[in-house]
């Protein structure tokens, strides 16, 4: 299996793939989980989606697409448009996916998203400070930024296998 | 950081992705300067955007709150011994006291029909009930989307609720949507007052569990375990409903607990009320003086009229959605 050489059909599944799971990745990220007089928030799973975005997606389409997941992010959390959607840029030119010239290894993989992270919660942070003009709440902003980090190995796991399973599919027909 | 498995920058290559990534910077910071919270292109994005994912977020949301209510519900059992004891010995008080109150209803009657002044509870009395379908309990914004609209007769400005209290406002309306800003959101601002010593303040949220209660004069008597109710004093919602407790913070500040969001929320109830309009001037009506300059007096039909009769006291009413019960 080549990284770079892969069809265009296969291309074009992963971009399907990669926009589906962010749709619903931000569907799920407006609902909030009490459980036990515990608030859980998944409203940074999204972010997810981006640092394990398909090298074969397509540049060009898969920066709109994840413009536009911001913005939809930006609607659903009531929040004001382009916060979320600017966050999302600037992940998406530190992920750079499509120069990836090999896969990610785990460890690198980890950290790129932890340096994402940080400055996606600074960014955050400032702008919602010059928007709302106030501090966020730090619970509800770091709270949902540690569950997406405990749940970065989970869908590193599953984004593998689902390529994997995708490439012999693709190879076989 | 090394970056081997990244190819070097060629500019040539991966040009055109940097421009449209650039594009998309300014875009967003852009709208984020533009589109304020009052932006009218906003708030009809918002509506369109809330109708959309309103059933999806409701189909989404039902395992999520059945597991919430199952967690909510093994925690209930576990003090449910102790409250019965507590509950059971409330109702022989509360017995009493409604008998007591009756007799003062009929009064209250009777005083009306005899000083004809027509008055009404300002508790609203029709509800529609609705079922929160997100609750966006986020570091700046906190807000709840509804699954009823325009269409099931919310108005912007109503008061949303639960059984243990007021939860927020509306403050957009689709057709079928409806987005509350909950209590406890950074722009949430209601005038309420003690139930014990009828002093005001305004509740002010701020993305904390605990909003502030801010404007509180000097002589003001407020204390930690006070009831607080709102004040209906901004003619936007209606006087009486419960917002939760006082608590007093370790600085010395006053706080109040939310009774209506100490629970998951899954149905709410959204009180029908009209907020008291804004007085427009109009034309006095010609009266006819008598010859000392005085209006002649109502005749016994008008005096009827204007008395206020038990049937035409409004009911309490319950609505649900598209026919769901809660």
């Amino acid at each position: 299996m080549s990284f770079l050489g892969s069809r265009s059909s296969l291309r074009q599944g992963q971009f399907i793939q990669a926009v589906g799971a962010g749709l619903l990745l931000t569907l799920l990220g407006t609902l909030n989980i009490n459980v036990l007089n515990i608030n859980i928030s998944l409203s940074w799973l999204p972010l997810l989606v981006i640092a394990l975005w398909p090298h074969g997606a397509g540049p060009v389409r898969s920066v709109i697409a994840i413009f536009l997941l911001g913005l939809a992010q930006d609607w659903l959390h009531m929040g004001v448009p382009g916060q979320w959607a600017l966050v999302y840029m600037l992940c998406m030119i530190f992920y750079r996916p499509f120069e990836r010239v090999r896969p990610l290894k785990f460890g690198h993989a980890l950290r790129l998203w932890i340096g994402a992270l940080v400055m996606a919660i600074v960014v955050f942070t400032l702008t919602g400070r010059l928007i709302y003009k106030d501090w966020p709440f730090w619970q509800a902003l770091l709270q949902p930024a540690l569950l997406a980090t405990l749940a970065f190995p989970v869908f590193w796991f599953l984004r593998n296998r689902m390529q994997k399973w995708f490439s012999r599919r693709a190879e076989s027909l | 950081m090394p970056r081997t498995s990244y190819s070097h920058f060629d500019g040539n290559e991966n040009g055109a992705v940097y421009w449209v990534l650039l594009v998309g910077i300014i875009i967003s910071i852009t709208l984020m300067a533009t589109q304020g919270r009052d932006a009218r292109l906003r708030q009809s994005v918002q509506v369109q955007s809330d109708a959309m994912v309103s059933p999806l977020a409701s189909l989404v949301s039902q395992p999520i709150r059945a597991t919430e209510e199952f967690f909510y519900s093994l925690s209930d059992r576990q003090r449910a011994f102790e409250e019965n004891k507590a509950l059971r010995a409330e109702l022989k008080d509360l017995r009493e006291k409604i008998v007591g109150y009756d007799v003062i209803e009929n009064k209250m009657q009777r005083y009306e029909q005899i000083l004809g002044v027509k008055t009404r509870t300002e508790v609203p009395l029709r509800k529609l009930v609705a079922r929160a379908v997100s609750d966006v309990k986020g570091p700046f914004v906190r807000a709840i989307l509804l699954n009823v609209g325009q269409k099931d007769g919310v108005q912007v400005g109503q008061a949303v609720m639960t059984a243990d209290g007021l939860v927020g406002h509306v403050i957009l309306v689709g057709s079928g949507s409806s987005r509350i800003l909950r209590l406890d959101d950074l722009n949430s601002r209601i005038p309420v007052m003690s139930e014990r010593s009828q002093a005001v303040a305004v509740l002010a949220g701020d993305n904390t569990d605990f909003p502030k209660l801010l404007f509180i004069d000097v002589g003001m008597d407020w204390q930690a375990g006070d009831l607080i109710m709102t004040s209906g004093d901004d003619g936007r919602l209606p006087r009486g409903l419960v917002v939760g407790k006082v608590v007093e913070t370790s600085a010395g500040d006053l706080r109040a607990e939310l009774t209506g969001l100490a629970k998951p929320l899954d149905w709410v109830w959204v009180a029908l009320f009209s907020p008291i309009e804004t007085p427009v001037a109009v034309d006095s009506p010609s009266v006819e003086l008598d010859e000392n300059g005085a209006e002649p007096p109502a005749t016994p039909l008008e005096q009827q009229q204007s008395l206020p009769s038990s049937s035409q006291v409004p009911a309490t009413e319950t609505t649900t959605s598209e026919g769901q019960t809660p």
